[in-house]
């Protein structure tokens, strides 16, 4: 007898992938999420050899004050400055290229150390809480939504106030409040992954605790932890931004992008490029931490299929 | 001579997918008289669902219908635009769904979603379509009609909402219903009350019936003529008693098998089954789709057209290239090869 | 249903007593409110008669409750800097606040459900794509760098729209557009998502079944159904807004209370911190509580759990 079917397949998978988008759809999507995802990694990759070639890179020390060469054009509008300071330089001297590359070091460093800090301590909770369930997962989203009650900005703000306003405090401060997120995704995921059948028959063959979490469950929930890292990442590194903005956050001279904007604000209608260079470099780092983010989950997700 | 309500000619359905192009439907024709049940039955994922929301114009945006005829009150409908379909859809023909629990909208009362069509095809009168909505709910054995108006879909059980289905079916006279699996989802005393109320309304309506299910039973109660479908093609249609008393296709005759009959099957005997699954319709296909699970296939049935052939009793026809004495014969001398 | 809304109620309380006492323990822990009052010339036996004379003294937990009761009449205290009932400076401002977050979240709402709807009913057209980039973008955008290039090119540039101020309703417009966008991305993508999904139910396809028009079948069937979530998502967003508001009433100078926090926390004013926060965190438990109740409500299967 022979065999009709190419393959083996019941009709109830080929009714799903009829019900889904069309081949030519899913294709485009599929491309278009490679493609946010390959210029977001793009965009972060050049953003961070920046950061990690400042010393290199910059024409100026972004510290040196020169008060007899305050607030110059940039290129643009004074070609003479090309060489010098293609960007101009600030209300006290500083080079603004030096400045805007070496703030590059700043955001970075705030955005990945505040997400490692709140990374952890949100894993931990989520996981405990959607393992073990119960009265443990009851008190940990008790405490998920009394940090989700707190207003972030203004406690944040209050917390520099308190501690004294350094790169230190700040990390700390945002690692310490922006981990709602990792533990609400990560719970719901850890519930999902205990139900799985290898789970259970982990658990049936008497595979200890923090073996089948870390062996078993922890696989399952990396897709999902690196999508929210990277959306926590872009959050802190705005969240930075404001702070310093408002002058809650990290310190002059230090050369942060939020701080840099403060410090143009008096200057933004004779010279507004002093406002608009920091904070386009702000709006290209974090839609490349985004496109990267959305181009991952869309990876992850059409491997989980 | 009763009077035509529809009739489809080569009716196929098809899908573009990621693997190619699916022929869910392959080419089938049937037609339904006023007053006349036709049950279309196939296992599930045999296109007959489809067939269905293709006859109403419902399909998804994806698949492409053609048929060489698709004849409603005598009238091709298969080119009519969008806007002209759906003045005849809920108006003149109507259909009935599986699934009751999740068919009717959660948001609005059942008086608005029974009002719903009537005021857009027959009159914008609230109070004529509300004096109708009441009569059919009591016609579909509602009771205190006039109050379950204003309810909402998850205050009502899955028969009664399937039984406001069913009024809503019939809101605007329609002189066609296709229902399809109207009972699936039903406890199985509820069933029989539901198909015992379409057969009384269709009767009492002279309406045709189109009936798509899975369930024998339902057929052998409620039928006039039967179409058994398998893998998007016909493969054996006729008359009800024909269908049950003398089955030809191998598939018929697989599915009667799973039927227990009281005092015919013997007590712990094994019932029949069909083995093997649905083949796969993607890409071209050719020979006869039931051959990898036929007890008779030879290697004919591999290049085998799928046409119906006309048996001797009138509208029975059947799609299987060998007459059942021919499969007796071929059978007995492979049994006798193999001793 | 009363017994969820009990006791969802009581879970709301305690966050809210949990989270006013880590505020209240963290500001003063952190700095001498004494000092504060007393200014830079106060001498040692000023500043213990200070102590004395507020209960800086004693306990931290006792001043709390103390605090705490007074709150709950909606007794704040005074403020140290001004001098006057913090609840009187709360009461003059917040209605600034409140009309600009309830602007900004129906200019949200008017921009992403319709363009949610539009890319929903043809994705992957040109629409979803536009209705995509802008939310990747405004993602990325930070809102006070936003709010300061609205106020260069409209405010500067244009002078349409006064850039400063709350005396007409045109000084809201920018700072609605700012605080509004932020929103919009979020609001945005659960329409779209949560139409896909109702276009493809069964009831749906019921509505098509009877003929109805395409409008009818879009708007009274479809939208009503997948509109509700976005209504819950919206409330807890006006909840995020109100934490927005700091820095866009800081940028455009609008005396609600967003500024008012800003204004106290540059001098130490804590009972001013402490009272907005407390605002702040119960608009949010509110907000979030009513929308889990109307939840609930449309669906009676929640309850239940």
């Amino acid at each position: 007898m022979t065999d009709i079917a190419h393959t083996p397949r019941s009709f109830g998978q080929i009714v799903d992938e009829v019900l889904e988008p069309s081949p030519m759809q899913k294709l485009r999507k599929r491309m278009f999420g490679n493609y946010s995802f390959l210029a977001g990694l793009v965009i972060i990759l050049l953003i961070l050899a920046v950061a990690l070639l400042a010393p290199l890179l910059a024409p100026h020390d972004p510290l040196e004050t020169n008060l007899s060469n305050r607030l110059t054009n940039p290129f643009w509008h004074d070609a003479k400055t090309l060489e010098e300071h293609p960007l101009g330089t600030d209300k006290v001297g500083r080079d603004y290229l030096s400045r805007l590359i070496y703030g590059a070091q700043i955001s970075l460093l705030i955005g990945v150390s505040t997400m490692l800090i709140s990374g952890t301590i949100g894993t931990i909770l989520g996981v405990t809480a959607g393992y073990f369930g119960g009265r443990v997962d009851m008190v940990i989203n008790f405490i998920i939504n009394t940090r989700l009650a707190m207003p972030v900005f203004l406690v944040a703000m209050a917390a520099v106030v308190a501690f004294g306003a350094s790169l230190t405090v700040v990390i700390l401060v945002l690692g310490l409040f922006l981990w709602d997120r990792f533990a609400v995704v990560m719970r719901s995921i850890t519930m999902q992954a205990r139900d799985l059948d290898y789970v259970k028959a982990a658990r049936a063959m008497g595979c200890s605790t923090p073996y089948i979490i870390v062996r078993e469950i922890f696989p399952n929930v990396l897709g999902s932890l690196t999508v929210v890292a990277t959306v926590e990442m872009a959050n802190a590194i705005l969240l930075e931004a404001a702070l310093s903005f408002l002058g809650f956050g990290v310190q002059a001279p230090t050369p942060s992008w939020g701080l840099m904007l403060n410090e143009a604000r008096e200057y933004m209608f004779f010279s507004p490029w002093l406002l608009a260079l920091p904070g386009t470099c702000l709006f290209f780092l974090v839609l490349a931490i985004n496109l990267f983010g959305d181009g991952l989950r869309d990876v992850t997700l059409e491997k989980g299929r | 001579m009763s009077e035509t309500v529809l009739e489809v000619e080569n009716l196929t359905v098809d899908i573009p997918i990621a693997s190619g192009m699916l022929h869910p439907v392959r080419g089938i024709s049937f037609s339904v008289q006023k007053g006349e049940t036709l049950c279309i039955v196939g296992e599930s994922g045999c296109g007959k669902s489809l067939t269905s929301l293709a006859m109403m114009g419902l399909l998804p945006k994806t698949a492409q219908r053609r048929t060489d005829k698709l004849l409603f009150r005598g009238e091709e409908i298969g080119d009519l635009p969008e806007r002209q379909m759906s003045k005849l859809r809920g108006g003149a023909m109507s259909m009935i769904f599986q699934e009751p629990m999740t068919s009717l909208n959660p948001a609005y009362t059942i008086g608005d979603q029974l009002m719903e069509a009537f005021r857009r095809h027959v009159t914008r009168d609230r109070a004529v379509a509300r004096d109708r909505a009441v009569y059919l709910l009591e016609k579909v054995g509602i009771s205190s009609a006039a109050s379950r108006l204003s309810q909402y879909p998850h205050q009502l059980s899955g028969g009664l909402r399937q039984r406001v289905m069913i009024a809503m079916a019939l809101m605007c006279e329609p002189e066609l219903i296709i229902a399809d699996e109207p009972t699936t989802a039903l406890d199985v005393t509820i069933q029989a009350q539901i198909l015992h109320l379409l057969a009384e309304l269709q009767d009492e309506f002279d309406m045709g019936l189109i009936l798509i299910t899975h369930d024998l039973g339902v057929v052998a109660r409620i039928a006039d003529k039967v179409q058994v479908m398998y893998a998007g093609r016909t493969v054996e249609e006729g008359p009800v008693n024909a269908i049950f008393e003398e089955p030809a296709h191998p598939y018929t005759q697989g599915l009667l098998r799973c039927i227990p009959v009281p005092g015919k099957t013997k007590r712990g005997e094994r019932l029949g089954s069909v083995p093997g699954i649905v083949p796969n319709l993607v890409g071209d296909l050719e020979g006869c789709m039931f051959r990898n699970r036929c007890p008779h296939a030879t290697a004919e049935c591999d290049t085998a057209g799928e046409q119906l052939a006309k048996l001797s009793s009138g509208d029975h026809a059947h799609a299987c290239i060998r007459s059942l004495a021919d499969r007796a014969a071929i059978d007995a001398s492979s049994t006798k090869a193999a001793e | 249903m009363l017994a969820y809304a009990l006791k969802r109620s009581f879970a709301a309380l305690l966050i809210l007593i949990v989270v006013s006492a880590l505020t209240f323990s963290l500001s003063h822990l952190s700095a001498d409110p004494a000092l504060t009052i007393g200014g830079a010339q106060a001498s040692d036996e000023d500043i213990e008669a200070i102590r004395k004379l507020y209960g800086f003294d004693r306990p931290v937990y006792v001043q709390y409750f103390e605090w705490a009761g007074r709150a709950l009449a909606g007794d704040f205290g005074k403020s140290y800097h001004y001098g006057e009932r913090v609840s009187f400076m709360i009461s003059q401002r917040i209605g600034t606040t409140m009309t600009l977050g309830v602007l900004a979240l129906l200019f949200a709402l008017i921009i992403s459900i319709p363009l949610g709807v539009v890319a929903a009913i043809r994705p992957n057209s040109l629409v979803d794509r536009i209705a995509l980039l802008i939310a990747v973008f405004g993602q990325a955008l930070p809102t006070f760098w936003f709010a300061l290039m609205m106020i260069i090119v409209m405010g500067v540039w244009w002078r349409w729209l006064p850039i400063s101020g709350n005396d007409t309703w045109a000084h809201f417009v920018m700072p609605t557009i700012a605080l509004g966008y932020y929103a919009t991305p979020a609001l945005m993508r659960l329409t779209r998502a949560g139409m896909i999904e109702v276009l493809g139910s069964d009831y749906i396809r019921t509505a098509r079944a009877k003929g109805l028009s395409p409008s009818v079948v879009l708007f009274k069937h479809a939208l009503r159904n997948a509109i509700i979530p976005v209504v819950a998502l919206a409330a807890v967003w006006f909840g995020f807004m109100l934490g927005g508001s700091i820095v866009i009433e800081t940028i455009f100078n609008l005396k609600g209370i967003g500024w008012l926090s800003y204004d106290a926390l540059l001098r130490s004013d804590l009972p001013v911190v402490q009272a907005i926060v407390l605002i702040f965190a119960s608009f949010y438990v509110i907000l979030t509580l009513l929308s889990d109740l109307l939840n609930a409500w449309l669906d009676p299967r929640i309850s239940v759990r």
